[in-house]
């Protein structure tokens, strides 16, 4: 056996492994899409919700992560804030019609879904995760679920080539109800991995929330 | 024997059929053994452009050209799927046209990727005007926040791949700048299902982008693509009638007026020749005069071709149109030679025929040659490639009245008749106008002052090209659901950059567009696309260079220890001294998808300077651009449909001109042959013709353009014949009558009929001629003797 073989070997058996252990081995079915409509719906208890994560960026050419913490916020009809705290404070605000970046001196960057159209899918795909209609998550993605007692795991594949080229596929898992993982798999090779806790639910926005998710 | 005898016997042998022979043969056959066939349909390549534009006129030629080639189709069904399942199953129809056309359906994936590694390898080069000021202004702190924003930060666009070569995160900053930019936000498509859709009115539409290839035609000919396209859309519609499709683009329009004028012009000449044939039946009761007048067009027109192609490498559509008018005079002089040939018992051979009618043919000719010989000598392609078609083709008629209709053998004695009936009655109507009292003759000719009058108060002048071309219902409604999805915002204005070569090219794009900048600032939806916003002048790259040089290179270590990476910066300082030689230039290997937007602006070489556009788009105001460029001597602003109308005012003004001045010198001939008084009055049969007729469509709301002008110069060329039979013609006035008569219906016939097209420059033409062809007939009497015989 050559060199070359066995490297090809090895990267086919390190494939397998991961692929074996991931939820991309199960497709969901006809039949577990009544189970799995209920739990996508089970996580959004009410309208807000508000929590923490911690971001890790792996990046395995430089073999380094990249890790940063902050708070969340999910708006299911308006869309996500993330913000970022440490090591360095910046703000992402994701609506269907635009996509705000701040920094910490708070200048802010604007896309706007009317100007880039390619942008505006990027987010309605993110916001189809939170937004409790199952239908939604269906026209973006091929979903792939597993669900082990109270755990349960959630693979979504983008179905956009173009969307594909930036993203492979995006995974959550979680145990009883709001997710407490998402990983993106990037076409580059990284993964940013978001760790979510201490979620809690809300019935409404307050003003300055509003104001954000506005563009003020 | 002299030489006049010589010349004679010669003249009146058959030898001349030889002689015809050999000269159609050699002006038919050498020039189209030597010229390839070629047909240009293309109005703008053409048209003479307006005077500030005659720097760059082959510039702004080939970009219209490049502009006019491409079109896209947008199909549209309330469910995506439906859609794109259509969409597929037309590329996939389309693709047996790939000789005619190339088609675009899917986005290529790889696009993005190819994106990012192109800006990461000329970051040192390549920068946003943004991050440009801040390197600039040695603004670290910023440069450093927005790299860590991207790092720390939530989703972001820039890979990090490259984190530990490009700590600043240098390559990121152009492709931010490019996904945020009016180059991919100009439209409201974007990425599904790897192809383009963008939703309107509840429906999803997908782009399919398509490009003519060089050589397929504009027009509609036999076996065109978009005629199977139509009937593909077709048969796919009625098996799913939710299906929308939307169609935009030059060639869609070219398509449909030309097949629409195919067809008009088709059913126009159909019927138009059944009642020629039908006159000319009815009057010489025999088909031979058709049969001959038919033949000696066909050869008139394939040596005015065959000419015009040898001279000018391809013949221009409209010359074929403007080119008919051969025909008007060619039935000109074959009806009075059959007319005498039929109806004159006392000529013994058709010899005698052409001596009676070759005075007043020639001088015809003559006249009517050296108004043609006199707009071959105007700078203006159409105009000349017009006039020679016309001189060329006239010429031909004259030298087959001449040297083969008078070997024609005469009809016997008892068979020369003619139905002068009609003559008769209108020779009465003359007489009877003869003998009006003076004061209704003076009432008659103020009624003609007060209708001209009129008619020149309410002339609508001008050639405004919008008003030329009307799109039909369902092409109307296409471009204007296309206009909604693609909202690209042109306004049809662009300007034109010269200069010595690539790099001053670049650089006064750079040095103008900042005033386009300062535009911007004042106006957050104006925004225009520059071949130097994807390739920047050397000089603007270096200065690029330098700033990195002078702002990032000191802090790398820095920024490296912050990102806890390896903090040895050796590396990234010697690939950005390897970088001072790498220059991003038009020739550079540019991502396809970059590639084709710079192509579509940048002009290149043309002769010894090199030419680039610049397109605005949401453009506040013609005159704001427009005055921008006043004074720039690098730059042309281009208003396409003013300057087209411009130039066709122009020539308009410099055809009537030389008109004039023709008539001067035609009036000097005139008065060496006959008085003073006779010629005035010959001269002004056309040329009152021509200003009623200018009146009558001031009356009927017509707009004066230069396809008005062209009916006219038309009208004086037959006009002059019409009072030049009556005036040479009189001893046989019943038959002069008839003769002029036949001409007027025929003339008639083959264009005023054109009045009836949809398409308006031809419709306008027709109605100019058929104007000016009633009124030359109705006042052509006026030079003969109808009233001296009558008084």
């Amino acid at each position: 056996m050559t060199k070359k073989s066995v490297i090809l070997l090895f990267l086919f058996l390190s494939i397998s492994e991961l692929w074996a252990s991931s939820v991309m081995q199960y497709p969901l079915q006809q039949a577990e899409k009544a189970s799995f409509e209920k739990k996508i719906v089970e996580w959004i208890k009410k309208p807000v919700i508000r929590g923490q994560f911690k971001q890790t960026k792996s990046i395995p050419k430089l073999n380094r992560n990249f890790i940063s913490n902050g708070t969340f916020l999910i708006a299911s009809d308006k869309g996500l804030i993330l913000n970022v705290q440490k090591p360095f404070i910046s703000t992402m605000i994701i609506t269907r019609e635009m996509i705000i970046q701040k920094n910490a001196s708070g200048k802010k960057e604007t896309l706007k879904a009317k100007d880039t159209p390619s942008f505006i899918h990027f987010s309605e795909m993110m916001i189809s995760l939170f937004s409790k209609k199952p239908e939604n998550l269906y026209t973006h993605f091929s979903v792939f679920f597993n669900m082990n007692n109270q755990s349960w795991d959630l693979g979504l594949v983008p179905k956009d080539p173009s969307v594909r080229s930036v993203i492979l596929s995006i995974e959550l898992s979680g145990e009883n109800d709001f997710p407490h993982k998402m990983i993106l798999n990037n076409a580059d090779g990284s993964k940013t991995q978001y760790d979510f806790f201490d979620a809690a639910f809300f019935s409404s926005l307050n003003s300055e929330e509003t104001g954000l998710f506005d563009g003020r | 024997m002299g030489v006049k005898n010589k010349f004679g016997f010669f003249f009146n042998s058959k030898k001349t059929i030889v002689l015809w022979i050999a000269i159609h043969f050699f002006l038919v056959a050498l020039p189209l053994y030597f010229s390839p066939i070629k047909i240009n349909t293309s109005l703008f390549s053409v048209l003479p452009a307006a005077d500030e534009l005659q720097q760059v006129q082959e510039a702004e030629q080939i970009f219209s050209s490049k502009t006019s080639q491409g079109f896209y189709i947008l199909i549209g069904h309330a469910e995506l799927d439906s859609a794109l399942f259509f969409a597929e199953s037309l590329y996939n129809a389309l693709q047996t046209d790939s000789l005619q056309a190339s088609f675009n359906l899917y986005i290529d994936s790889s696009a993005t990727r190819d994106l990012e590694k192109f800006f990461y390898t000329y970051r040192y080069v390549l920068q946003d005007e943004y991050t440009r000021n801040l390197l600039l202004n040695e603004n670290i702190n910023e440069i450093q926040e927005r790299a860590l924003q991207s790092v720390y930060g939530s989703f972001s666009i820039v890979s990090l791949e490259h984190l530990s070569e490009d700590p600043f995160l240098l390559g990121g900053n152009y492709l931010k700048s490019y996904i945020n930019s009016p180059w991919l936000s100009g439209n409201s498509f974007a990425p599904q299902k790897g192809v383009l859709v963008a939703t309107y009115q509840n429906e999803h539409y997908i782009m399919l982008r398509g490009m003519l290839s060089k050589n397929t035609s504009g027009i509609a000919v036999e076996d065109h693509f978009l005629e199977r396209l139509f009937s593909i859309y077709d048969q796919k519609k009625q098996n799913n009638p939710e299906m929308k499709i939307v169609f935009s683009g030059v060639p869609f329009h070219s398509f449909e007026s030309s097949k629409n004028a195919q067809k008009e012009v088709s059913l126009i000449t159909i019927i138009s020749l059944l009642l020629i044939i039908l006159l000319f039946i009815l009057i010489f009761k025999s088909p031979f005069p058709l049969f001959i007048i038919c033949s000696y067009i066909f050869v008139a027109f394939l040596v005015a071709f065959s000419i015009t192609l040898f001279f000018f490498k391809e013949v221009h559509l409209l010359t074929f149109v403007f080119g008919t008018s051969i025909i008007g005079v060619c039935i000109d002089y074959a009806s009075h030679f059959f007319i005498d040939w039929k109806g004159s018992k006392e000529n013994k051979s058709s010899l005698n025929v052409r001596s009676n009618i070759l005075k007043s043919i020639s001088i015809g000719f003559l006249t009517t040659q050296a108004g043609y010989a006199a707009i071959m000598l105007t700078p203006f392609p159409l105009l000349r490639q017009m006039a020679l078609f016309t001189f060329v083709g006239l010429a031909s008629s004259f030298l087959s009245i001449v040297l083969i209709f008078p070997h024609f053998p005469l009809p016997p004695v008892n068979k020369r008749k003619l139905p002068l009936a009609i003559a008769d009655f209108f020779i009465s109507i003359y007489r009877n106008i003869f003998s009006w009292k003076k004061s209704i003759k003076i009432a008659f000719f103020f009624i003609i002052i007060v209708f001209v009058g009129i008619g020149f108060y309410q002339l609508k002048l001008g050639n405004d090209i919008r008003s030329l071309y009307t799109m039909s219902e369902s092409l109307m409604q296409s471009e204007i659901t296309a206009s909604k999805l693609l909202n690209m915002g042109s306004s049809g204005y662009f300007y034109i950059v010269s200069g010595s070569s690539e790099e001053e090219v670049h650089q006064k794009e750079e040095a103008f567009t900042k005033r386009l900048d300062s535009l911007k600032n004042q106006d957050t939806s104006f925004s225009y696309i520059s071949s130097s916003l994807i390739v920047p002048s050397i000089k603007k790259q270096n200065e690029t260079y330098q700033a990195i040089g002078k702002t990032i290179l000191p802090s790398i270590k820095k920024q490296l220890e912050l990102l806890n990476l390896n903090p040895e910066d050796s590396s990234i300082i010697k690939s950005y001294q390897l970088a001072s030689e790498e220059h991003l230039t038009v020739h550079s290997d540019i991502p396809s998808t970059l590639d084709e937007l710079l192509q579509s602006f940048w002009i290149g070489k043309i002769n010894d300077r090199y030419y680039s556009v610049i397109i605005p788009f949401h453009a506040p105001s013609k005159s704001v651009l427009k005055e921008i460029a006043q004074n720039n001597p690098s730059v042309f602003f281009v208003d396409k449909m003013h300057s087209v109308g411009e130039a066709l005012t122009k020539l308009s003004h410099i055809a009537l001109g030389l008109i004039a001045l023709i008539y001067v010198l035609v009036f000097l001939l005139l008065s060496y042959i006959y008085n003073l008084k006779a010629s005035f009055k010959i001269i002004m049969t056309p040329v009152s013709a021509c200003i009623l007729s200018t009146a009558t469509l001031g009356i009927l709301n017509v707009p004066f353009n230069f396809f008005a002008i062209v009916g006219l110069i038309l009208t004086l060329s037959i006009g002059i014949d019409y009072a030049l039979f009556f005036k040479e013609r009189y001893k046989t006035i019943r038959n002069t009558m008839l003769g002029v008569l036949l001409c007027f219906i025929t003339t008639v016939l083959s264009f005023g009929f054109l009045s009836l097209s949809s398409f308006a420059p031809v419709s306008t033409f027709g109605l100019s001629v058929f104007f000016g062809i009633l009124y030359s007939f109705l006042l052509s009497p006026f030079n003969g003797q109808i009233g001296r015989s009558h008084e």
